[in-house]
């Protein structure tokens, strides 16, 4: 019984923090699961028990809750009941009495347990979710790291490369070259992706899909070196496009600028020099240009 | 790839992006200067200019140019 008792005890205070925490950060993004080997997940499940614990405990101490349901001696006879039925028989009433105590206690430490857990997950789904944001507020390179190492091993890999988490200014957006393993190669924005319970890439949707007419492009290029590869670009038809991740060979991820035109022209980036040649240059249209 | 390692590649990342504008930068402007005829042309009749660069075709319009010296 006493084993029994342990085993319990063992699976709350250790598996279950580290269950809730998973189901609670799933509801944001997959995370990536099997991915991870046991010596990591093993890492993970202690320290989701021990430091949440470790505050559970700090407020049960300075509010103290657990003298209040019993002490010490209630521990040992409880132990001791379940540990020997000779003892039971005869610390019957003593036995329900601090078992009753005991349990009150780990009550008290379990559901603030998990109050911490549930409170410090959803903290770590809004940092998923604003991780761009909270990333370039931190200025210094220790905090990013810091920053980079509690929230991303939390998150499927696909999730990360292929959502707007790692886009390094607003005004950029995310693309992708997806080559299959038919030798086709795709260009669009990432619309949506599914990855499967273990973290892999199950499929990608691109919006305003593009093929590479490949074929074409080689033969140009054969007649004349400087094809430019932009013509050979095609569009396909409709809006979305979803290729099957067991179909794609790779992926080229791209942060074009949301506006091609003026990016690369904006005023807090260009010199004096810059803007002379400018000035210079709209000098020679004729008014009223 | 784990955290600290993304956050490396994030790094290298935004230094790539500073030094690619500049490149691009460059090339428009070094496009203006050298082919200074054609652009103004181009500006006069269609009021933009499509200029080659390693990223490929890059339109700026005229309006956007005002607006830089305004």
């Amino acid at each position: 019984m006493l084993a029994v008792s342990l085993t319990f005890l063992a699976a709350a205070f250790i598996l279950g923090p580290e269950l809730l925490s998973r189901w609670v950060l799933g509801i944001v993004v997959p995370q990536r699961s099997l991915s991870q080997n046991r010596g990591e997940q093993i890492t993970r499940a202690m320290v989701w028990a021990t430091v949440p614990l470790a505050a559970a405990v700090l407020w049960v101490r300075a509010r103290h809750i657990i003298g209040m349901w019993g002490g010490w001696a209630d521990v040992q006879i409880a132990v001791s009941g379940l540990y020997s039925s000779t003892y039971f028989d005869a610390h019957r009433a003593e036995f329900f009495r601090s078992f009753a105590a005991v349990t009150g206690m780990v009550w008290s430490l379990l559901w603030r347990l998990y109050l911490i857990v549930v409170v410090a997950a959803i903290a770590i789904d809004w940092a998923i979710l604003n991780y761009r944001w909270l990333r370039n507020a931190l200025k210094p390179r220790w905090a990013k790291t810091a920053l980079a190492t509690l929230i991303l091993p939390r998150v499927s890999e696909w999730y990360v490369l292929l959502s707007d988490m790692l886009l390094p200014t607003e005004d950029v957006m995310l693309e992708v070259d997806v080559l299959t393993k038919a030798g086709t190669l795709y260009q669009g924005g990432v619309q949506d992706r599914m990855i499967a319970p273990d973290g892999s890439l199950l499929s990608i949707t691109l919006a305003d899909p593009r093929r590479f007419l490949r074929e074409e492009f080689h033969r140009e290029r054969a007649e004349d070196v400087n094809a430019p590869a932009d013509y050979f670009w095609r569009r396909i038809p409709g809006k979305l496009f979803v290729i099957l991740g067991s179909d794609i060979a790779s992926v080229n991820v791209r942060y074009p600028p949301r506006r091609p035109d003026t990016p690369a022209l904006m005023r807090p980036d260009l010199s004096d020099a810059d803007l002379t040649t400018i000035r210079n240059l709209l000098a020679k249209l004729k008014p009223g240009d | 790839m784990n955290g600290r390692e993304i956050e490396h590649l994030l790094t290298v990342m935004d230094e790539n992006i500073t030094s690619s504008r500049a490149y691009l930068r460059s090339e428009i402007l070094s496009y203006f200067q050298d082919h200074e005829s054609e652009v103004l042309a181009e500006l006069r009749s269609a009021h933009k200019v499509a200029v080659p660069t390693s990223a490929g075709e890059v339109s700026i319009k005229l309006s956007d140019l005002q607006a830089l010296i305004a």
